[in-house]
């Protein structure tokens, strides 16, 4: 599939990752921008307030002292019945912890994009995917791209997730730091009126907010079995956004010519003998890989997490089934399972299947190291030599002696 | 220009001479001449003259890998005196392409084979063009001299996404004259081999 860049419809621009957000939020139409600017922040904000300076962008901006603050006070418009968007990163969303609880557990669907990177200690400043694999179990949906592109659209279907009235959850639109925040690449800027389009099933007067006329408590105090109501249609929430998310993306390659696959990208997964699981930027290598190892036989396909929360266990589960061994790469760790944290969900939704299948865990590109496109070819070579039944460790580390 | 394999670039300079910056321009003008393109910067500790390196690919075909440059088709170096530290030509693929900020080429490592080559003096264009040593977009004229696999036409169509005002019409006369006073320097190997 050798073409020419598309060059018909939209607008094509080349940019990094940060200004592919930004444009995304720039077509949203926020109400408030909350921001704290300073390290680990990235420039998305910088070029949202380019954009603001230049009159392109209509929202109040608040610049505040602290990650905590910024999503709070993104949290307040939201529920005040705003659009609201904030960004962060690595120790900022650390620093966001109890706000980012409230605002999952308030229902207040504000969208948040996420540089991701490692944490320190060891100090650090590098990509990873610990950041947001620490929060996983905050409420939020969270949706992880692999090129500007994606970051682009999945902030406009964000948006549209977060704000349905069936939903009501806030969302991290999550990008590998630097791999893709840094990264410059084609990206095609949808018009405004399609994304207007798009987005006219939700906004104002859509969902119930703040308002002295019919007055409304968000965050009340509760105990016992009403705190087990809220959470209990809080899970069902996230179930249904998995529904909605594959629903949506149907509505929005009709709308913008691109679909993304829902929950998850599939790449040669069809006839393919193993399958590797993977999420983010380093899945463009994966592809690269497998096309290579196809090239010398090796049946391997992919399965891309898009939605890692709510995690798309039922059709992870229908894409492992029949194979002969899954390997999945992760870019974090999970101390507690001596392993990485996507690992951990794909070994509990093996137990779905029926039959056992050989699993094999690739831990790699912590703190920036390259996943080189030949670390990628060992994984997939290393996975199948586990489906033909040879042994080895559960974990790998990749570029580890 | 049309071309049937991935080419890989790799940028090599110090900080503050806008290696980072001048591989997403580079990106956008082969973007612009129909190609797909990525670029992205090595990520180390941001601070003026540290060494840092930046990475590109093009292809007729969308770019997938996000990985750093290992083996590239042509190495861009805005700092020639980087070569003391070394590793900067490693993986250079056999007769690949050279573009070098300077008068001459640096000492070229034994066993390496660069196929072709050019010079341009982009920092002291810099110095006269924009009142700064930021090389970067005279060497990038020079690169579309030497290479042709970018238009100059495209650097130039580009450039205002990246400047304005005096920056934009100095960093438009740095493009045309790298590109202009680029020399060939031909047989490096054999002229400039040390052991």
């Amino acid at each position: 599939m050798r073409t020419r860049a598309p060059r018909t419809d939209g607008n094509l621009r080349v940019m990094d990752g940060n200004k592919a957000a930004a444009w995304g939020v720039l077509l949203c139409r926020p109400d408030l921008l909350a921001s704290y600017p300073i390290s680990p922040q990235t420039p998305l904000l910088e070029q949202l307030y380019k954009f603001r300076a230049e009159g392109r962008l209509d929202a109040e901006t608040v610049e505040v002292e602290g990650e905590n603050s910024a999503l709070s006070a993104a949290v307040g418009a939201v529920a005040a019945g705003g659009r609201a968007f904030t960004a962060t990163s690595s120790m900022g969303l650390m620093f966001m912890y109890d706000a980012y609880l409230y605002a999952s557990g308030q229902r207040v669907p504000v969208v948040m994009t996420v540089a991701t990177r490692e944490q320190c200690a060891p100090h650090t400043v590098s990509s990873g995917q610990q950041d947001i694999m620490l929060v996983k179990e905050g409420g939020w949906i969270q949706l992880i791209t692999e090129s500007c592109q994606e970051i682009l659209d999945s902030i406009l279907v964000a948006y549209r997730l977060a704000e349905d009235p069936t939903i009501q959850l806030p969302i991290n639109v999550c990008y590998d730091g630097y791999y893709l925040s840094h990264l410059s690449e084609p990206v095609r800027v949808p018009t405004q009126e399609a994304v207007d389009r798009f987005l006219a099933a939700v906004g104002v007067g859509k969902r119930p907010v703040l308002s002295t006329d019919a007055p409304l408590s968000f965050g009340a105090f509760v105990l016992g079995e009403l705190y087990a109501e809220y959470r209990y249609k809080h899970c069902q929430a996230m179930q249904r956004a998995l529904d909605l998310v594959a629903a949506l993306d149907g509505e929005f390659e009709a709308a913008f010519g691109r679909p993304w696959g829902g929950s998850i990208e599939t790449y040669r997964a069809e006839d393919a003998e193993v399958l590797l699981v993977g999420t983010g930027s380093a899945c463009g290598t994966l592809k690269v890989a497998i096309d290579r190892m196809r090239a010398e036989g090796l049946a391997a396909g992919l399965a891309r997490i898009r939605m890692f929360r709510p995690f798309p266990r039922r059709r992870l589960a229908e894409l492992m089934r029949g194979r002969r061994a899954v390997g999945v790469l992760d870019r974090s760790v999970c101390f507690g399972w001596n392993a990485g944290h996507l690992y951990v969900d794909v070994r509990a939704t093996a137990a779905d299947l029926d039959a056992r299948i050989p699993l094999v865990n690739f831990v790699g590109g912590l703190a920036g190291a390259d996943l080189r496109r030949e670390l990628l070819e060992d994984a997939v070579r290393t996975t199948v030599a586990r489906g033909r039944g040879e042994p080895g460790p559960e974990v790998v580390w990749l570029g580890l002696g | 220009m049309s071309i049937d394999v991935q080419r890989e670039i790799r940028f090599h300079g110090r900080g503050g001479q806008g290696a980072a910056l001048a591989a997403e321009i580079l990106a956008a003008a082969l973007v612009r001449d129909g190609s797909f393109a990525a670029a992205f910067p090595m990520f180390g500790f941001e601070r003026r003259g540290a060494p840092v390196a930046a990475f590109l690919r093009f292809d007729s075909a969308p770019i997938r890998e996000r990985t750093q440059v290992y083996a590239p088709d042509c190495l861009i170096l805005l700092e020639p005196g980087l070569v003391r530290i070394g590793g900067i030509f490693d993986g250079l693929k056999p007769e690949g392409a050279l573009v070098v900020n300077g008068t001459t080429l640096p000492p070229i490592p034994a066993g390496v084979r660069v196929g072709l080559a050019g010079v341009v003096r982009a920092t002291a264009i810099a110095r006269e063009e924009l009142g700064r040593p930021a090389a970067n977009t005279a060497t990038l004229g020079a690169f579309a001299r030497i290479t042709r696999w970018v238009s100059r036409e495209a650097l130039l169509d580009v450039l205002p996404d990246y400047f304005e005002g005096e920056a934009l019409g100095g960093n438009r006369r740095a493009v045309e004259r790298g590109y202009r006073e680029a020399t060939l320097v031909t047989a490096p190997e054999t002229a400039h081999a040390v052991s």
